[in-house]
Formats: structure tokens, sequence, C-alpha cells
């Protein structure tokens, strides 16, 4: 079969990778394998040695090259991963899923546990627009003073004096 | 619950807003007069869905009226009427006395909730108006065809309307016949059913069908009375029987004239019974024949229809004394379906149908109607057939086990909610208060204490003795006849409303010291001011953010002369702060109100009045009450720092081992897992507050040299995430979207791979990685 080679410098994790075609090999599976994880012999040269990924359009599937193990006779044994994110990436985008995290939110109302924060809080301090009390002001005739005194009632005592 | 005239004596006009559910306005009959018209204005239709689900105009369950021999199986009724259609009156029937007993209208946009314990209602929906004429005196006026439903409710009805019935009757089947051939039935109210005497006095404004049809007038109800032309009839279905023109609009109509000799009875004392529409072309006819004393009812088969009132009752009612008319208009057929349909109820034009049709989920009957409600309002439209079974109405009706169970439709409660809500909780004025009672209390300076001082101790003996003699009251220690003295941050005069300059009267001994007499009511509010409390997250982030709020914000308030306690961000971020402090001339003591947003929020205790100490005695007391006192705690951010949680595992790397199941290949939920709760660790950690006991009261001397206005501390958290954080972990969500409308790193939880054809190990790497975390 028929196998194109890549060098993907993509992160993994990518969805839709932006892959450098090196060649189309023809190789063949070393064994019984899967799909999923196939191993291929092809022949070796300097430019596959370079290819950390691939496509192989018989089964319509984007790889990993996970390794290259390289034999007598010129022959390169590549171990791949099936790459399920570029294989099928326009199926991916069209999921309509419950999103948890997002590169492109912001803190908000959901409680984040992972939000890194600084043990040293902000301060702020507010004060308040009134100053209701004259202690800095008040002087000896300032009636700042309650004084209760026995007595009462409504009427006048006979003055003592 | 008993449905009399008073009923609803109390129910205000409605104040219909969006989204409110307003109240009604219900006039009772009772109190209505024909000398004084009543002003029928506005429109409003009978909302279906949300109040009486299973009719437009309400239903009957249960409950039992009992008239002569018979006893009809009732039960209540509770519907609203809201605005959007023409305005109708209704009729609410007394159990008791058999009669109609109270009527009343709605306004326009109002709602009208009758609610009705054993009873019926006979309402009359609307959701179609359509403009008509009418021909009295010769001349043709203009009208409103305002179509109503009067049906009797009762456990018999089946008897007297076989198929004419309306959802939700017990024991009634469910489909309303809408006559082609006008109507075959003539009920009599005397002797033969619940309805007694209709008395014209009472309800002048209902329609009644007789050889005429009369306005209420009791006086038409003399055989003399000369026949009435009808307005227009509308045939949708083409009856053959003969009518006469009339004009509307200056097109001809038709109309049946209506005389005696073939109307529907000769009793005058009738009240039609189902609802009716008349038709074009159709004939009126009764069975029923009779005397004015002896009114005998004859039926012939039963169907019910639609009938129609008069608008504008308070012209009819003044001028139409001799002639009765029926307004009418011209419809068409599909018009005439329409209003049919405004009630909400299964209907068809054909008797065989209403007799045997499959309704609910079952229906498939082209000729069966089923009306469908926009909002809970029916405005003419409905389907037919199969298309019924997709109605949330086509199911409706009562399970005689559960007759109330249709409260749970409609919103009516037999435990309603009867909590008064505020959002105000204000502050009380006394008019008396224990201060200056049996005492006097003057506003004084230190000057004018000092003066007082002098004089007690520094006058002449003859002076002192007098003092002396006059306190003996006080047996050996005239002091005690000094009560108390307190300086305060304030000046107290002003605070207090005022008082009285006069001399210092002690006991009985007035000296020649001037004070300021304080009145009784004494206790001083004084207003601390306020701030506000800005949502600092929000206005980095541009919307609400977690971290404005506890446990992640605190705030600290500093009020004078009460202390410092926490203020939680929940109840305060984001609002206004305010604080007011009451002080009590008595003890010295003050209570601080916070608000948040004017609402009563909390209230703590403090001391605002310093003593000052007479003698050595005194001063002890005071200060081992100030040493002594267990004061309140205070929470502040001090708090031993506990374990940190682990910053995780690592990565782990790839492993891409081949065969079988795999295992996680791509770690990072790993690495997520341990840094997982790194903000709560962090904060459970740091900031859980530690409640600190403070032993001893507050003194308030000296508070008198701590800050004299009220500080509010915000501690707020500081987010370091790195320049790389959104694209390795990303911001928490929780959302629902479409993959390709994202972009960079996302990560879903339980992914729906909906559509996905790989194999079972494709599926499972791709439900992985999109839980673990993608780039878009």
């Amino acid at each position: 079969m028929n196998v194109d080679l890549f060098i993907n410098y993509s992160d993994n994790k990518q969805v839709g990778k932006t892959l450098t075609f090196l060649k189309t090999v023809s190789a063949m599976l070393t064994e019984n394998c899967t799909m999923e994880y196939p191993n291929l012999i092809l022949h070796s040269d300097g430019s596959v040695l370079q290819a950390n990924y691939c496509y192989i359009s018989d089964w319509g599937r984007y790889y990993f090259i996970n390794r290259h193990v390289l034999n007598k006779g010129e022959r390169d044994t590549i171990e791949c991963t099936v790459d399920v994110l570029q294989t099928y990436e326009g199926i991916i985008r069209n999921f309509v899923c419950t999103v948890t995290r997002q590169q492109n939110e912001k803190p908000n109302q959901i409680v984040d546990g992972l939000l890194p924060l600084s043990p040293q809080k902000d301060r702020k301090i507010i004060d308040f627009n009134r100053t209701p009390f004259n202690l800095n002001g008040a002087g000896a005739d300032s009636l700042n003073f309650v004084l209760n005194v026995a007595g009462g009632g409504g009427g006048s005592p006979d003055p003592e004096m | 619950m008993e449905i009399d005239e008073h009923y609803f004596d109390d129910m205000e006009q409605a104040d219909v807003g969006e989204g409110d559910v307003p109240k009604y306005r219900y006039q009772s009959f009772s109190t209505m007069s024909r000398s004084a018209p009543i002003d029928i204005s506005g429109a409003f239709a009978m909302q279906g869905g949300e109040y009486a689900p299973y009719a437009n105009m309400g239903v009957v369950y249960g409950g039992t009226l009992s008239s002569g021999s018979q006893t009809y199986d009732l039960t209540q009724l509770n519907y609203q009427i809201r605005s959007g259609a023409p305005q109708h009156l209704f009729v609410t029937y007394s159990p008791n006395s058999g009669r109609l007993a109270t009527a009343g209208y709605t306004g326009a946009g109002e709602v009208l909730r009758v609610p009705l314990a054993s009873g019926y209602n006979i309402a009359f929906p609307s959701g179609y108006f359509l403009d008509g004429s009418y021909y009295s005196n010769n001349t043709y006026k203009n009208s409103w065809w305002t179509p109503a439903l009067i049906n009797e409710f009762s456990g018999n009805v089946a008897n007297w309307y076989k198929n004419s019935l309306c959802l939700g009757f017990r024991y009634a089947t469910s489909v309303l016949y809408v006559s082609v051939k006008g109507y075959d039935e003539t009920f009599s109210s005397i002797g033969a059913g619940p309805l007694d005497e209709f008395d014209f006095d009472v309800y002048p404004n209902i329609t009644q069908i007789t050889y005429s049809i009369y306005s209420g007038n009791k006086s038409n109800r003399s055989d003399n009375v000369t026949k009435t032309r009808l307005g227009c009839f509308c045939n949708p279905w083409r009856d053959t029987i003969k009518a006469q023109d009339v004009r509307f609009n200056n097109d001809s109509l038709q109309y049946e004239e209506i005389d005696r000799t073939d109307l529907y009875g000769t009793g005058y004392n009738m009240v039609h019974q189902g609802a009716h529409l008349f038709y074009s072309d159709s004939r009126v006819k009764s069975t029923s024949y009779g005397t004015a004393a002896n009114p005998v009812t004859k039926r012939k088969e039963t169907y019910g229809w639609f009938g129609c009132l008069r608008g504008l009752y308070s012209k009819l009612v003044k001028n139409e004394t001799t002639d009765g008319v029926l307004y009418a208009a011209h419809l068409t057929k599909e018009e005439c379906c329409k209003v049919v349909s405004t009630f909400g109820l299964y209907w068809t034009g054909t008797q065989s149908v209403a007799a045997t049709a499959t309704t609910g989920s079952g229906a498939t009957d082209d000729l069966l109607r089923l009306p469908v409600a926009k909002n809970g309002v029916y405005y003419g439209d409905y389907v037919t057939g199969v298309k019924i079974r997709e109605q949330p109405n086509a199911d409706w009706g009562i399970d005689p086990d559960e007759p109330f169970e249709w409260w749970d439709d409609n919103g009516v409660t037999d435990n309603p909610d009867i909590n008064d809500y505020t959002e105000d909780m204000p502050l009380n004025t006394p008019t008396i208060t224990p201060f200056g009672v049996f005492n006097r209390a003057y506003a004084m300076s230190i000057n004018g204490l000092n003066n007082l001082a002098d004089f007690l101790w520094n006058r002449s003996d003859t002076v002192f003795e007098s003092l002396v003699q006059a306190l003996k009251l006080y047996g050996d220690d005239p002091m005690q006849a000094l009560i108390d003295c307190r300086m305060y941050p304030f000046d107290v005069f002003s605070k207090s409303g005022g008082g009285v300059s006069q001399h210092i009267t002690i006991g009985r001994y007035q000296t020649d010291i001037i004070g300021l007499h304080m009145g009784n009511v004494s206790n001083a509010i004084i207003d601390l001011g306020l701030c506000q409390w800005r949502l600092y997250h929000k206005e980095a982030y541009g919307g609400k953010c977690f971290l404005d709020y506890a446990p992640y914000s605190t705030g600290i308030l500093y009020v004078p002369y009460v202390g410092e306690f926490t203020l939680n961000a929940d109840v305060y971020a984001g609002h206004e702060v305010s604080a007011k402090l009451v002080v009590d001339f008595m003890t010295g003591s003050c209570q601080c109100v916070i608000y948040s947003d004017g609402c009563l929020a909390e209230t703590r205790a403090g001391q605002i009045g310093v003593n000052v100490p007479f003698s050595s005695v005194n001063a002890a007391q005071w200060a081992s009450g100030v040493m002594s006192g267990i004061g309140q705690s205070l929470h502040g951010l001090i708090g031993a720092a506990t374990s940190v949680s682990p910053m995780g595992n690592g990565s782990k790397g790839v492993n891409l081992s081949k065969g079988g199941v795999p295992s996680l290949k791509i770690d990072v939920g790993q690495l997520a897992g341990g840094l997982s709760d790194m903000a709560s660790g962090v904060y459970h950690s740091v900031y859980t507050p530690l409640p600190v006991e403070q032993k001893g009261l507050p003194s308030s001397a000296a508070s008198q040299w701590l800050p004299q206005r009220c500080y509010l501390i915000i501690y707020t958290p500081k987010v370091i995430a790195p320049n790389s954080y959104g694209s390795s972990v990303g911001y928490a969500c929780e959302k629902t979207s479409r993959l390709g409308d994202l972009s960079g790193f996302t990560r879903c939880v339980n992914p729906d791979v909906t559509g996905f054809g790989g194999t079972q190990i494709e599926k499972q790497l791709l439900e992985t990685w999109l839980q673990n975390g993608v780039d878009l």
C-alpha cells in the first residue's frame, strides 16, 4: 500500500494539523496488527526517517509515527497510532458538546478551582462619605454630655434658693 | 368557599404588566342597575391554557348543586380572562339559591380570575370580534358580535345536551356539536332544571332566547310583545332554510325572522342552554309551547350552540325597551369556525361526529376540530383530524378520582402564598421612650458640668446643707441623686431633637446652673454614610466573576464605637453599603444598622457613651464592667496555613501502546486533576477566617481615639495565571457549543460523539481527547 509521509509540527491534540508532506512510499504490514496501531515496513532513506506522521489512503486514516525501527537491508519499520483528531476533523467540528474549559473564556461566574491565585490579596480601603462626630473640633461649650439626675415629674419643686 | 354577590367586592382593577399576573375587576350583578348603564369598553379574551386548561369558559368539577329534586355534581372553576379580545360578561351561579348569582365583566386589558368552590360559572369567552349590526326600531344600528357561550354545567348535562358538551365536564362527553339546524332546544327554567326563574331585573344583561330576544327588559315578558327581528345569521354550511334579508353596511345579509309561532318557545323565563351561534339561513325553531304563566319545555334534539351577547348593553338597556335584538354579523364559513374555535372546545358541525368521534391522542376524524391556543388564548385557530393528536390540549379531561388535579395545570392552588414581600425594612421612630421618665436629663457642656461641680462642692456651707436636706430621699448617699453622666462624640442636643433650657434640678433642689432639658424621645439616629462595594473582577473581565464573591472576596467593616466585623461578600458585593447608628441615651450603648442597597442586612451592638464617674464607687463599677465583660468575636483574615493541594503528578507523556484497549494516553487530565482546586486549596488554607475572641467590653473612651468614620476594607484575590494558561488549561465555562464554532484549547465533558463512524477503539480515543482537551 501507499503511505504518505509527513512531518507534523502541530501539537498532537490539534484538530486539523499543519502537515509538511515528505513523500509517498510503498509499505507493507509487518505482521498481523490492528488498523489503529499498524506496523509498516518501508524502504528506509534519509527523508523517510524524518517523518513523524503518515497517511494511509487505503484506510483513509492519519497516523502518528511513534518510532522508526531500523532493520537490515535499509528497511524501516514504523510503529503507528491512529490520529482520530486529524482523520475525523470534519465530523469533530460538527459535534455539539458541553464545554467545560475553553481557551478564550475569561474568569466568570463559574467557580474555577484551577485558576491560580496569589496568596496575597488586593486590599482596598474605602471610607464612608460621612463623618458625623465632632470630637476633632468640639470645645468646652459643645453639648456633648448627657447628665441624668434624679427628679422628674411634671411639676417644679419649690426653689430652695 | 361560598360564592355570593359580595365575593368579589374587593377585587381590584388589574394592572396588566408584562410578566405580571394581574388582578381582576369584578362587579356583582346585584349591584348593577339598568338605570345606570354599564359602560363596557375595552376588550379581553379568556386565557385558556394556563388558567383554564380544559375549556375557555371554565370547567365544572365536583361540588353539589341542588335545586328541587335535582342534585348536580359541580366542581370549582378557576379561569382567567385576559386582554386581547372583546369584552364579555360572565355569570356565576349560586348553588344555594339555584340562581344565577353574580355576573361581571372585565375592562380592557384586565385579567379575571373567578375561583369557584361549589357552583359553576357561566362564562362568556371570546377570542374573536366582529362588527355587525342590528335592526331595531326600523333602523339598522351598528353593533358588536361578541360570541359567548352560555352553558349550564352540571353532572346531568348529558341528559340535555347529549353530544353538546364542553371539555372537562364530569360525566360529559367531550365534543360540542355546532348545530346547523339552529336551536331546537328550549329549556324552561321552571321546574325542569337547576335554574329557577330567571330574573331579568337581577340579570339584565343576559340575552335570552325566547320568541323575542330581550335585553333584559322585564316588561317584554308579555305575550303581546311583537316579534323581533334578529340580526343576520351566518350559515357556513348553507342550510337551505329560507331567510329574510337584513342590511349590514348596505350588504345584503341573511337572517331569520323569529316570531312566536316558530321560535324557541313562549316562555319568557328562558335562558338558552348551550352556546348559540346563529347562522344565516338557519331557522331557529323550537318545539316548546306553552303560556307565559306555564311554559312547557319539550326537547327535541339537543345541541349546544353559540349565542351572542350584545356589546354596549348600556345603550340597549336604556333604549331598547321593547325590541330585543341580537347583534349579528355576516360571517363566512371560516369566520364562523373561528368564532366557534375561540371557545377552546372540541367541536364539529356533524352530529354523528359529535357522538362518536375519538378525541385526544386517537383523533382521526377530519370533521372533528380542536382549537389551538396561542399563549393560552384562543383566537380562532383550530386543527382537525390527526393533527389534533399533537396538541397539548388534546387529552385534557377530568379524572373523577382526581377532580382537582387541573389546579396543577392552571396555577390554582388551595395553599396560596400569603406572604407579603418587601424590599424595605424601615427603622421605627417611637413616640415614647423610658428616657427622662422619673428622672431628668440635661444636655451639658464641659463648662456646664464644671459649673455644676463647682456649685455642688465649692459653694458655701449653707448651700451644701440645703442640698443635703433636699436629697434626704436618697438616704445616706445623696450622690445617688446624680444618676449618671456620659460624654458622646456628637452634639447631643442637636441630635436628640432639641430640649428646653432650664435650671438643673437635682431631686427637689434647683441649682442655678443652666442645662438643656432633654425630652422623652431621645434616641438619636446618626447617619454614618455609605460606600459602594464594587465588583472589581467583573470590571476587569467584563462580566460577573466568582472571585468577587465569598469566599474569595471578603470585606471588613469598621464602625466607630462598634468595632470591625466581616461582611459577607455574597450579601454586599456589588451593592451600596451604608450604616446608621442608633444611640441609646439611657445606657450609652448604640446599635449599628448596616444596609445593603438600602435594605437592612444586619445589626451590631456597641458602646458610644463614655461614663463620667461621680465617685470612687461609681468609677470602680464602671471600670470593672469594662474589664470583665465578654465582647463580641472578631473575624479577620487570620488563619493558619493548612496543606496546599499538590501541584499534580506531572505529565506522563504520550503512551501509545498498541493493542487492546488503550490506557489514557495524554495525561493532561491527570495533570489537571492534580491541579484541581488549587484555588480553593490556597484559599481554604489562607483565607479561612478564624474567630477571635475579644475579652472585655470595648472602651468607648478609647474608641474616641480610633477612626471616627466608617471604613470598608475589601480583600479580593489576585489572579496570577500565566499567558499560556488559556491554551494549556483553559478557563472554566459551562456551555453547549458546536466545536467548529470554537477555537483554541477546549475541553468537554461526556462528549456526545453521535455520528462518529470510527471503530470502537477510535471512539474511545476520541472521547479521551475531547475530555482531556483538544486544540480547535
